[in-house]
């Protein structure tokens, strides 16, 4: 009874503190490292690179795995030919191997101002930052080529893929500058930076996918017909999941200005999560519809735990 | 509409309080920043009206119930028969039993009249009332105090209780029981209540002078929470004629007296009717055996005539002295008075002697010895109760004083500090204390510790030794001389009687005088002089009581102790110094009987009451002997006290009030003033009849709708709270939803998982390989 009078200390929520700085290199925790260090990040898709890795490449080559027998067409090389098939059938079949290359690596970093929102955990822009940040550390570690995207309306960034270990640091220059504000189009934003994706590879996006579906359908279709392994790390706040809040509110747009609703947030829990979980449906089926892998986490979730469930679950697959 | 704690209501304003919350907590917005706007925007768009009105029905529903509880509170009462006939009552039967009721009417008590008009009654009361029955005398006292509910069976129960009803020689307090059955708390099933009162309509029951009470009454029967009524039924009206001769009581000079001494008995015989009464004969008896008879003549109306008788004991012992009178009246209870009176070989005092070596009469304590019947410590034959000690001063130091009931000091001398603190003690636990100033008595010394201002043991200091012969201005000396009249106190009636006595010839010649009392403060005076100034004056210290004279108890300034009045004098104050350390046994109502025995074994007692009840008695121990007490004498007459086996028996007797004897009606007069003060709204004979307004209590319906809305309440509010936090909860995390679908930890089902989701992603994986191979 006496809580029903006592004030609130603070009106206005602030925003939870950015734990990334607890680390000493800002985003890669090495704790999150130790627990994912030891797993792989494979592709689940062949993909193009030059050097020899661990995924799967477009080219045939005659060095370890048997791929498939082709029939012979002119301008292959004789020694290419299975002489036991030709033995057996009287026809020519070239013999094809796997041949294995590096992978190319985007994580996508979706910076709207939805992404600003954190009321009793880390703010999931913090959350996605770190998630990319280790999965990036990841595929270096591998020897693959990993870049970055920082989806904005004003003020996109884009890094290139590099292979080499000293590119972290321009990838966690490039996730620290990242500030979540305005709102904007993300399937806009991720088309306008598929054409700087030229070699198929794996796109990883980081959002909570907030705005129109059909939007961000049409994107990630186009990055997957482009070849790219998609990933969607759906990132979520407890609070917007369970919708809790029991006392009268003003909800204050993140990505409107001005924009404000004045309600009984129990009042509306049922429709809005009606309408969440619809949305939530129509987002996973959108993903995994076109193949791309679909991991839905909250900002209260350990980061190690999740990495590793997905990781175990991909290693799992490409086995 | 009333209401019986109308001051509830001021809470009224408190159903406000949820309205009050409602908007409060609305005004205290939480402000947050939210992200995933285009939900709740959807989500607001849609909250449906009958929601909204589910909440302002919850709002209302507590609203109801906090004005629902204020005025339950509050005891509204509806004005007339709102909730169809009252169910149950409750009848109270008020029996005035008091000793006017005794009176007969053709040979039927009024008693026996009111007994049966009540029984008569109880077969007109419905199936399932109660009924209470209510003794008016002595004091209000229930015969059956739980209601009995009427039926069948218990309807001859309640009469055999009627029946079984005794009468008192007490009085009754009409009023009182009046207020008591009022006051009496009613069952809540219980509707009507209806109070009937028994009596024989004597004027002094009812005390009319009680002004504040009857209003008390009135204003009660106005706040009653069930509608009451109240019959008043006097039996009789033909008070006015009869005659009633009582003896009123029988007194004595002293109760305490010795073997062979005579004393006086008075028995004070009224006619209390208007009609002159026969000569009758009064009979005195001792126990049940008539000793004594005599005649008295014709009385008027209203005429009192005190009647004496001289006896005494030839042995010792408590012995009942009871005076009847044998006249043809219509109340007999009254007609016989009885008073206890204890026989003792001798009561011993101390006396102070501090002249022993002078000759006889100039001797402190020689007369006032010779008025006991004592000379040099012997008896003579003409002796009274009373068996001096003589002892001085400083042998008064050692001794033990607790064997004497009174220490007498005839000529004060200097005492020291310590034996003044023996007499303190000696007189607050009971004893008495004869103090006469003489010659030796040091002004200064008794001021400061008999007078010890105020609060020593005597109650005014003295101021000088006046010489009365000489003070008197003018040539012709007049003699100035005791004045008993001065002061009407119960120890010097006998002494007043200047027919029989010279006391009002003795010449004081010289004396002490008291300082004055302060203004505003009165001091018991025994004796005065011609001048009106106090001789001997009182005061009661613990127990005791204390006299002190301002003239020697010897030859010496006075010719007291040579007159005749002296011997009745010693006597008479003895008596009175000795009375609180003698039993009582001549008590009013409600006196402790209190009695003291020397060396008894066994200490178990009966006490028999008049009305025969046995009262069974433990003894305290009190110094060599026991002490039995007893506070059950409220009712009035003879009361016999039985010691173990042996059989002793000590008799009490409980006075009764002359007034009950005194059969005069209410007048037209008293009921009008009656009807004024109580809202008695008819006097005539028979039945008079209040009713207070018929209202019905509402309280009970207002809680049963405050339980209907509370339950309303909480349904409606568990149907909200469950729209509100009611929903299914979503999964936060895909992980968490594998979990869920498998029931096995992720980390170890990471395959299962896999396969389930991999099937999918791998027909994928092959159908475009295929297409890229097609493609190359």
């Amino acid at each position: 009874m006496l809580n029903l009078f006592r004030s609130k200390p603070k009106a206005i929520v602030t925003m939870a503190p950015d734990r990334t700085n607890e680390y000493p290199d800002g985003l890669v925790d090495p704790r999150i490292m130790d627990q994912i260090g030891h797993l792989e990040f494979l592709s689940r898709r062949v993909v193009d690179g030059l050097l020899a890795g661990k995924h799967r490449s477009t080219t045939k080559g005659g060095c370890c795995e048997f791929a498939q027998h082709r029939q012979y067409a002119p301008g292959d090389e004789i020694r290419q030919i299975d002489w036991q098939v030709y033995a057996r059938n009287d026809r020519y079949f070239i013999k094809q191997f796997e041949e294995e290359t590096n992978l190319h690596g985007i994580v996508a970093i979706d910076t709207s101002g939805s992404m600003k929102f954190g009321l009793s955990t880390v703010s999931k822009l913090a959350y996605a930052c770190q998630a990319a940040a280790c999965l990036a550390r990841l595929l270096l570690h591998q020897r693959d080529a990993v870049g970055a995207v920082i989806l904005n309306k004003n003020k996109p960034l884009f890094v290139p893929p590099r292979q080499h270990a000293a590119h972290l640091q321009a990838i966690l220059a490039a996730l620290q500058s990242a500030e979540a504000s305005d709102g904007g189009d993300l399937g806009t934003q991720i088309r306008a930076c598929i054409p700087r994706l030229r070699r198929r590879g794996l796109f990883v996006l980081f959002s909570d996918c907030f705005g129109n579906l059909d939007e961000l359908g049409k994107a990630l279709r186009i990055v997957r017909a482009r070849g790219h392994d998609v990933v969607v790390m759906h990132v979520l706040a407890p609070e917007e999941v369970h919708f809790n809040f029991r006392r009268w509110s003003s909800f204050q747009s993140l990505e409107i200005a001005g924009q404000k609703l004045n309600l009984d947030p129990a009042a509306v829990r049922d429709e809005y999560l009606k309408r969440f979980r619809t949305f939530l449906d129509q987002l996973e089926e959108l993903v995994t519809g076109l193949g791309g892998d679909y991991i839905r986490t909250t900002t209260n979730h350990d980061l190690a735990e999740t990495l590793g469930w997905f990781l175990r679950s991909r290693i799992a697959r490409a086995n | 509409m009333s209401f019986l704690s109308i001051a509830f209501l001021t809470a009224l304003p408190l159903a406000a309080v949820p309205i009050l919350l409602h908007l409060f907590d609305r005004r205290r917005n939480v402000v947050i920043e939210w992200g995933a706007m285009q939900f709740l925007m959807e989500a607001a768009t849609r909250r449906t009206n009958a929601r909204r009105l589910k909440q302002w029905l919850l709002l209302v529903l507590r609203v109801l119930a906090i004005a629902a509880l204020v005025m339950a509170l509050a005891r509204p009462m509806l004005p007339g028969n709102w909730f169809g006939s009252s169910d149950r009552g409750e009848t109270i039967f008020i029996v005035d039993n008091s000793m006017s009721m005794m009176r007969t009417v053709e040979e039927i008590s009024l008693l026996e009249t009111a007994i049966e008009r009540a029984v008569t009654m109880l077969d007109d009361i419905q199936p399932g009332d109660s009924v209470r029955i209510l003794l008016a005398s002595p004091y209000p006292v229930w015969a059956m105090g739980d209601g009995v509910r009427v039926d069948s069976s218990s309807r001859q129960l309640i009469a055999d209780q009627l029946r079984e009803l005794h009468p008192t020689h007490g009085r009754s307090d009409l009023l009182s029981a009046l207020l008591t059955a009022i006051q009496t708390e009613i069952e809540p099933t219980q509707q009507r209540r209806h109070i009937v009162l028994l009596t024989d309509g004597q004027g002094s029951d009812w005390s009319i002078a009680d002004e504040a009470g009857w209003k008390q009454l009135r204003e009660m029967l106005k706040s009653s929470a069930v509608p009451t009524e109240l019959d008043v039924i006097e039996l009789d009206d033909h008070s006015n004629n009869v005659i009633n001769v009582a003896v009123n009581t029988v007194q004595t000079s002293r109760t305490v007296v010795g073997v062979d001494q005579s004393f006086t008995l008075v028995a004070q015989v009224q006619n209390h009717g208007r009609k002159s009464s026969l000569p009758a004969s009064v009979t005195w008896s001792i126990g049940n055996e008539a000793e004594h008879t005599s005649r008295v003549s014709g009385l008027k109306g209203g005429e009192v005539r005190d009647v004496a008788w001289n006896h005494s004991f030839s042995k010792t012992g408590v012995f009942a002295l009871s005076c009847g009178i044998d006249v043809d009246d219509e109340l007999t209870p009254d007609n016989r008075a009885t008073v206890v009176v204890q026989v003792v070989d001798e009561v011993p005092v101390l006396l102070v002697e501090d002249a022993a070596d002078l000759a006889e009469i100039q001797q402190d304590a020689f007369f006032v010895q010779a008025a006991l019947g004592w000379i040099d410590g012997e008896p003579l034959d003409e002796r009274g109760v009373f068996a001096p000690q003589l002892a001085d001063s400083e042998r008064l130091e050692r001794m033990n004083l607790q064997g004497f009931r009174a220490i007498v000091i005839p000529n004060l001398t200097d005492l020291n500090d310590e034996v003044i603190g023996k007499l303190h003690d000696f007189v607050s636990n009971g004893g008495g204390l004869w103090i006469a100033l003489g010659p030796r008595s040091d002004v200064e010394a008794f001021n400061e510790h008999f007078f010890a201002d105020g609060d020593g043991l005597s109650p005014l200091g003295i101021d000088c030794i006046v010489d009365e012969e000489t003070s008197q201005a003018g040539t012709q000396t007049q003699k100035t001389t005791i004045d008993p009249s001065i002061a009407k106190h119960p120890a010097t009636l006998e002494l007043a009687d200047s027919e029989r006595l010279d006391t009002s010839d003795i010449a004081v010649s010289r004396r002490f005088r008291f300082v004055s009392p302060p203004q505003g403060e009165d001091v018991s005076v025994l004796l005065g002089l011609s001048n009106g100034e106090p001789l001997a004056i009182e005061k009661y210290v613990g127990r005791g009581r204390v006299i002190v004279q301002s003239i020697p108890l010897r030859l010496q300034w006075s010719e007291l102790s040579k007159s005749q009045a002296f011997v009745v004098m010693v006597q008479d104050w003895l008596a009175y110094l000795t009375q609180p350390q003698a039993t009582r046994h001549n008590l009013s109502p409600g006196d402790p009987i209190s009695v003291y025995v020397a060396n008894v074994e066994n200490r178990e007692a009966t006490l028999r009451t008049p009305h025969g009840d046995d009262v069974d008695l433990t003894a305290d121990t009190a110094g060599d002997g026991v002490v039995f007490q007893s506070s059950r004498t409220i009712l009035p007459g003879d009361y016999i006290l039985e010691l173990g086996l042996a059989g002793d028996r000590i008799p009490f007797h409980v006075n009764r009030d002359p007034q009950e004897s005194n059969l005069t009606p209410l007048t037209t007069a008293d009921h009008k003033l009656l009807a004024g003060l109580s809202g008695l709204t008819s006097t005539t004979t028979g039945s008079a009849f209040i009713s207070t307004n018929h209202a019905d209590p509402l309280w009970p319906l207002i809680l049963m709708i405050l339980i209907g809305l509370i339950a309303a309440e909480l349904l409606l509010s568990g149907i909200i709270s469950r729209e509100r936090f009611g929903s299914d909860p979503i999964a936060e995390s895909t992980e968490h939803w594998t979990e869920q679908q498998f029931g096995v930890p992720a980390a170890s089902n990471s395959k299962i998982t896999a396969f389930e989701t991999s099937r999918h992603g791998a027909n994928i994986e092959q159908g475009q390989l295929t297409e890229e191979v097609g493609a190359n």
